[in-house]
């Protein structure tokens, strides 16, 4: 198991939770074994192409998946992701 | 004074613009005012309304109607008598490039990721480092962009996510605590870029979320793709190459 961080915009998904695990060998298999568990949360993630949204980046142990191999980045058990959203508020 | 030491003397003749005078601005502007900030600039379009109050340090019930940059200028001008204030009581866009080239940094105060986006291309082409901040619910996000030198907002966002998909603190609420803190990291930030200390979250963004009480940072690195670092790497190329024709 891999441990997810989700962000704010997302934790509706996850009934509130900050963390959860998921599983899979890599970041996609990931992401689909998240919407089985939270379902929904996969199209706040990826588009209809299934390709990770331009304005959410992944990370997987801090590192950006755009810069390793995006989606077919590898998952071992105990990794951490990370979704990171932009967000938009300030005023 | 907030920096009553050696770098105080060199804030007095520095130049800051704070873009969109609200939940992260206000704390800012306070912020670099008491530091000894030479010149604060202010942009921001909007009238005070009663639903900014608890988030937004400057003002008061009083103030509802009027706008932003006039009552922070007061506010400001109050609190650190030396300080010169210049306000512009407009929606910052592409068109302010020039102005941004009259400051020696940027504060992210908008509320919106398009204004995000504008700001940093505009920092980008204008080659003004800016300190970006975001902010929803109990979370904050903070990232310098010294340009040319770190990745930029949209190295690591590539394009604004539709609007219904990020709501702003308007729409989905914010804790005024969390911009306040937000917003005095990007001040003491921008210090450290006026001073010539290296910044601390360049190629760094830092999450923070005040319900977990987990402050995190995610490295970044620019990102060869970027649209926005491109352009100004052609751009700048060009003229280059224009100023070795005899």
């Amino acid at each position: 198991m891999a441990q997810v961080r989700i962000p704010t915009p997302l934790r509706k998904y996850t009934a509130g939770a900050e963390a959860v695990e998921a599983e899979g060998g890599t970041v996609a298999a990931l992401v689909s074994d998240l919407d089985r568990r939270y379902p929904g949360i996969r199209e706040r993630i990826c588009d209809e192409k299934g390709e990770v949204r331009r304005f959410v980046n992944l990370f997987v142990n801090g590192e950006d998946i755009r810069f390793l191999k995006q989606l077919d980045t590898p998952i071992k058990a105990g990794d951490e992701v990370s979704i990171v959203p932009a967000i938009a508020g300030g005023a | 004074m907030l920096v009553r030491h050696a770098c105080e003397p060199a804030l007095a003749t520095r130049r800051v613009l704070v873009v969109g005078v609200g939940g992260l601005g206000s704390p800012a502007a306070l912020a670099l005012a008491q530091a000894g900030i030479g010149t604060l600039g202010l942009v921001d379009p909007d009238p005070i309304e009663i639903s900014n109050l608890h988030r937004q340090l400057l003002y008061e019930s009083a103030d509802v109607g009027r706008p932003k940059v006039a009552v922070a200028a007061e506010r400001l001008r109050r609190l650190a008598p030396g300080l010169r204030v210049e306000t512009w009581c407009e929606r910052f866009g592409p068109g302010h490039v020039a102005l941004l080239r009259g400051f020696d940094c940027l504060v992210d105060g908008t509320d919106t990721v398009a204004a995000k986006f504008v700001l940093n291309d505009a920092a980008l082409a204008a080659r003004v480092p800016l300190v970006h901040a975001g902010v929803l619910g109990f979370v904050a996000q903070l990232m310098t962009v010294v340009p040319g030198a770190s990745a930029c907002y949209r190295c690591v966002f590539e394009e604004p996510p539709p609007p219904e998909e990020t709501p702003s603190c308007q729409e989905a609420g914010v804790l005024g605590p969390v911009v306040a803190l937000a917003g005095a990291f990007q001040a003491a930030e921008a210090v450290r870029l006026l001073v010539g200390t290296t910044p601390a979250w360049t190629n760094r963004l830092l999450r923070i979320d005040a319900w977990t009480g987990s402050w995190r940072t995610v490295p970044l690195a620019p990102n060869p793709r970027c649209t926005a670092c491109t352009a100004i790497a052609e751009h700048e190329s060009a003229n280059a190459g224009r100023s070795d024709v005899p």
